[in-house]
């Protein structure tokens, strides 16, 4: 798979991450992210869909270097070297010229005390690449590339509305002009008119610029209109893995957990018949996940397999006030991402991937 | 207006003003539309159209600073008319309220189950434990596992799906004939939205109850609705039965709105957007208040002076737009 | 507005008073003491036979001076704690912590008796025009500077702590910040208004102990005129039908506090943030 030539601009390999926490007297971790791969390459967009809770976000956090409390095993690679665990001013080297991050809420991403000019100013100041005259002429572009006026240099994030503020965010982002960028949510507070500029912006930016996203979301319509592949992750594992339109197609869809996402997904035509069952329950504490496969409480797939196989290969267990009956590799063993049967560039993490799902 | 089915809400020419430094700040502007009993109306817009600020005005839960105007009917009884003191047996008592952040609305000081008691206690003369048994029961409609335990249980306690069921369940508490749900799952993932959807249909189903649904989810609307409002800047813009909305949306803002809408369905490289964006209220254009941002040019030189008012260009099908078809020929609202 | 100008001008009388006005040290003249208020002694005579005015004049630059001096040091110090404590957390906010709670046990006055009586000799800006005779009073300097940092180190500690978890100083750090760049250049000044708001009511805070300390009798020789020891004298002559000491030093430092205290609430409604955007 890997050659001399590897053309992965990112490659992770079982990323696991945990969080201390103290509840009462005992040490406890909150098991966010567990034994996550994957790779991202050059010019291309890798979308990362979950729920709250899946994770997705602190995979984010953890490749840049973002989480000082968090305890962080696995490997990542950006182009050979190692960005996870390292020193502070190894990272301000190798890592941050080359990496960054867009967040979630516009608002509470700029410092509401500084200028838009010097939020923008900021990376370029803190690498001191650009000596300050230099500066204060690359600014003005940056604006200009996310569209906005060089004027509003001046002026303070609370002057300018949602999406101007994420512009101003994804200015500060590109001002080192890395080659990933990590997009975290980054149109979930927006509104819908404005979410489709920013979009088409971040997209625009992409072939100008030669950037690969990592893009983070709840949102399958977005991530799957604007990603090239997706993966989805479900309490901290990804679950499957396949080219963005092909994942978005239900019958494609191999994962059970992926099959409801999509299934949930409300559809604006009023005269599609709304017949299918939600997923009931909801996703467990990352303090406590479950054994084996996270997903199997709430598995339709699990259950329906469950009535076909012999008593000694089942096991029953207690679910909120009801008793289920699950096939026991569900309930003892963690799945594997292996491909799918046939189709190349798609993984799934279930040990039935391959039952017929109606 | 309809006159076969039994209408239950009645709002007519709402009209919301905030005192504020900046002068009188008009959030609702003349809305107007009906509810029939048992049926769905759902008030579509993005953020700063006044959508919210109607639902408050309905139930008259503006700050200090908001002054209402406008005739609000429920069944027989002007609630414009009421004051606050009269409201207080509307509110919970007819109309239930569930609000987007479960987290804020529930007070994070008091159990559960205190909340909901309390909210069956102000309307109801019921002893502490026949009200207890009422909340055990209404959290189990509310598809709540184990009602009893969480009952005990506080907010934070809970997770988001979960805080929004037990808001249902309050809201419920007192068999009101309308619910208003503001944005009630946009704060929830989608398989829990999917949920909390199919219950509010289900109550809906079961309780014969209508529904005010607040959103700017598009197809959320689709899902839910029989009847849909298209509200910008403080205005209705388009109002009409869902189908007829999402086949034949009129209004160049509605057009706009399902345009820049990510669908599953086809993947465009470029998607199309509404240039600019939504006014403050202090700086609303003179003339139409979308018509800096219209891409239908401004044919009509009417746009840029004189607000359109909302008529009926089709059968049930409302429009305040001068290049809407048959827009001159319909008669301006009596 | 007003409230400016009637600090400014106490401050302006703190600084010039002694050039201009006559004599302090040395006008005790028993034969005039005790006298109503009369054309050459408007506000009267104290019980040394010290004309009233000049001393209520003189105390301003004693509550001033305290004021000023406690403040410019407990401030910025309590802010520089709260925020290491708020934004570094573990140890380091368990010490700091520590550190102020215990310091906050001890009963006031003790505290500011032991160290006064510590440093009881000490006198600032020796031999210049503008000395001041502190007559032991670096001690309860001190003393109110030690007590005063800790509120203020509680508020930044707790703003701090909010802001850490934005997302603009974890944006910061993504952009290659260390911590003492997102402590300096983001922390600092979102917590400076907190700062801004605490001086002023310092202020108001540091004069009244001041007072109260004088009155006590901890502190200050009994030749330094201040309020304080004029609220003490007072009450001794009013008992004798003289109030003019009293009242005038009470009068001065009300209009005094009264002016910061507005002050204050202005500055805290023009420099918070929220109150900005609403």
């Amino acid at each position: 798979m890997t050659n001399s030539d590897n053309p992965s601009l990112l490659t992770v390999n079982d990323l696991t991450v945990r969080f201390p926490v103290r509840q009462g007297f005992e040490h406890r971790y909150v098991h966010a992210v567990e034994r996550v791969s994957f790779t991202l390459e050059r010019g291309r967009t890798l979308g990362l869909v979950g729920e709250s809770g899946s994770g997705k976000t602190t995979v984010g956090r953890s490749l840049l270097g973002l989480l000082p409390t968090a305890k962080i095993h696995g490997e990542a690679l950006l182009e050979d070297s190692n960005i996870l665990n390292i020193s502070h001013s190894h990272r301000r080297r190798s890592l941050t010229p080359r990496m960054q991050m867009i967040f979630q809420d516009p608002a509470g991403s700029l410092n509401p005390r500084m200028t838009v000019g010097n939020i923008i100013a900021e990376p370029l100041r803190c690498h001191r690449k650009l000596t300050s005259g230099n500066i204060w002429k690359r600014v003005p572009d940056l604006l200009t590339q996310v569209g906005l006026s060089p004027a509003y240099a001046s002026r303070y994030p609370h002057e300018f509305s949602g999406g101007q503020r994420q512009r101003i965010g994804i200015a500060r982002a590109i001002a080192l002009q890395p080659d990933i960028v990590i997009c975290d949510e980054p149109v979930s507070a927006l509104d819908v008119s404005i979410q489709a500029q920013i979009l088409n912006l971040l997209k625009d930016l992409q072939d100008q610029l030669g950037l690969s996203y990592l893009f983070i979301a709840h949102n399958l319509a977005v991530v799957r209109h604007f990603a090239d592949d997706v993966a989805v992750m479900y309490l901290g594992r990804i679950v499957e893995r396949a080219p963005a339109d092909h994942i978005m197609d239900i019958t494609n869809v191999r994962h059970p957990y992926t099959r409801s996402l999509l299934a949930s997904i409300p559809l604006p035509d009023p005269t599609a018949h709304v017949g299918r069952e939600p997923l009931t329950g909801e996703m467990p504490s990352p303090i406590a996940p479950p054994t084996g496969c996270a997903f199997h409480p709430r598995c339709p797939l699990a259950r329906k397999v469950a009535t076909t196989l012999p008593e000694d290969q089942t096991v029953t267990i207690a679910s909120g006030d009801q008793e289920l009956t699950l096939p026991r590799t569900c309930v003892d063993a963690i799945p594997t991402l292996e491909p799918v049967s046939g189709e190349s560039h798609h993984t799934c993490a279930c040990h039935f991937a391959n039952a017929t799902q109606d | 207006m309809t006159t076969t089915y039994d209408i239950l809400l009645t709002v007519d020419d709402l009209q919301t003003c905030f005192r504020t430094e900046a002068g009188l700040l008009r959030a609702v502007d003349g809305v107007s539309f009906e509810i029939p009993r048992g049926q769905t109306f759902a008030l579509v817009g993005e953020s700063g159209c006044g959508k919210s600020v109607t639902a408050l005005s309905i139930l008259k839960l503006l700050p200090p600073a908001g002054i209402s105007n406008g005739l609000i009917r429920l069944g027989d009884d002007e609630l414009d008319r009421l004051t606050d003191w009269e409201m207080q047996p509307v509110r919970g008592g007819r109309i239930g309220m569930i609000f987007q952040e479960p987290m804020t609305s529930l007070n994070p000081v008091f159990t559960c189950g205190a909340q909901i008691v309390e909210a069956i206690r102000l309307h109801r003369e019921c002893s502490a434990r026949e009200a207890r048994k009422h909340a055990i029961d209404l959290l189990d409609q509310v598809g709540i596992a184990d009602p009893a335990q969480r009952m005990k249980e506080y907010p934070h306690q809970l997770s988001g799906g979960m805080r929004q069921r037990v808001m249902i369940a309050m809201a419920l508490s007192c068999e009101p004939e309308l619910l208003i749900a503001d944005e009630p799952t946009t704060a929830l993932d989608v398989t829990i939205q999917a949920q909390i959807l199919e219950l509010l249909r289900k109550i809906q189903r079961e309780r014969q109850l209508t529904l005010l649904l607040i959103t700017h989810d598009l197809a959320v609307v689709a899902e839910m609705a029989d009847s849909v409002g298209v509200m910008y800047a403080g205005t209705m813009v388009e109002r009409t039965d869902v189908k007829q909305l999402f086949a034949n949306p009129l209004h160049p803002y509605t057009q706009g709105l399902f345009r820049s809408l990510v669908t599953m369905e086809e993947t465009r490289e470029r998607l199309d957007t509404i240039p600019g964006s939504v006014p403050h209220l202090s700086a609303l254009p003179v003339g139409c208040p979308f018509h800096p941002r219209c891409d239908k040019g401004q044919t009509d030189a009417r746009c840029a002076t004189c607000r359109p008012d909302l008529r009926e260009v089709a059968p049930g099908h409302f429009c305040a737009c001068y290049v809407a078809p048959n827009y001159d020929n319909a008669e301006p609202k009596p | 507005m007003i409230c400016l100008t009637v600090v400014g001008f106490y401050v302006v009388l703190a600084i010039f008073a002694p050039i201009v006005l006559p004599a302090w040290e040395g006008s005790e003249n028993y034969d005039i003491a005790s006298q109503s208020p009369s054309f050459q002694h408007w506000l009267g005579t104290d019980a040394f036979g010290r004309d009233i005015l000049t001393k209520t004049l003189l105390g301003a630059r004693m509550s001033l001076s305290i004021a000023f001096v406690v403040n410019i040091i407990a401030i910025p110090f309590g802010m520089l704690l709260g925020a290491i404590a708020g934004y570094f957390g573990k140890w380091i906010d368990d010490a700091i912590v520590w550190l102020f709670t215990t310091l906050a046990a001890i009963p006031g006055l003790i505290r500011i008796i032991a160290i006064k009586f510590a440093f009881e000799e000490t006198v600032l800006f020796e031999n210049s025009p503008f000395e001041i005779d502190l007559g032991g009073m670096v001690g309860v300097y001190l003393a109110i500077t030690m007590t005063f940092w800790i509120g203020t180190c509680r508020l930044v500690r707790a703003e701090t702590m909010k802001l850490r978890d934005q997302d603009f100083v974890l944006a910061a750090r993504a952009v290659g910040r260390n911590n003492w760049g997102i402590l300096t250049k983001h922390i600092f000044p979102n917590v400076m208004h907190i700062g801004i708001i605490q001086m002023s009511l310092g202020f108001v805070g540091a004069i009244t102990m001041e007072v109260m300390i004088r009155y006590l009798g901890l502190g200050g020789s009994v030749g330094t005129p201040s309020w304080g020891s004029m609220i003490d004298g007072g009450r001794t002559e009013l008992l004798a039908g003289r109030p003019w000491e009293l009242i005038s030093a009470v009068v001065a430092m009300f209009f005094l506090i009264l002016a910061l205290s507005l002050l204050g609430d202005r500055l805290r409604d023009a420099l918070d943030p929220k109150l900005k955007n609403a």
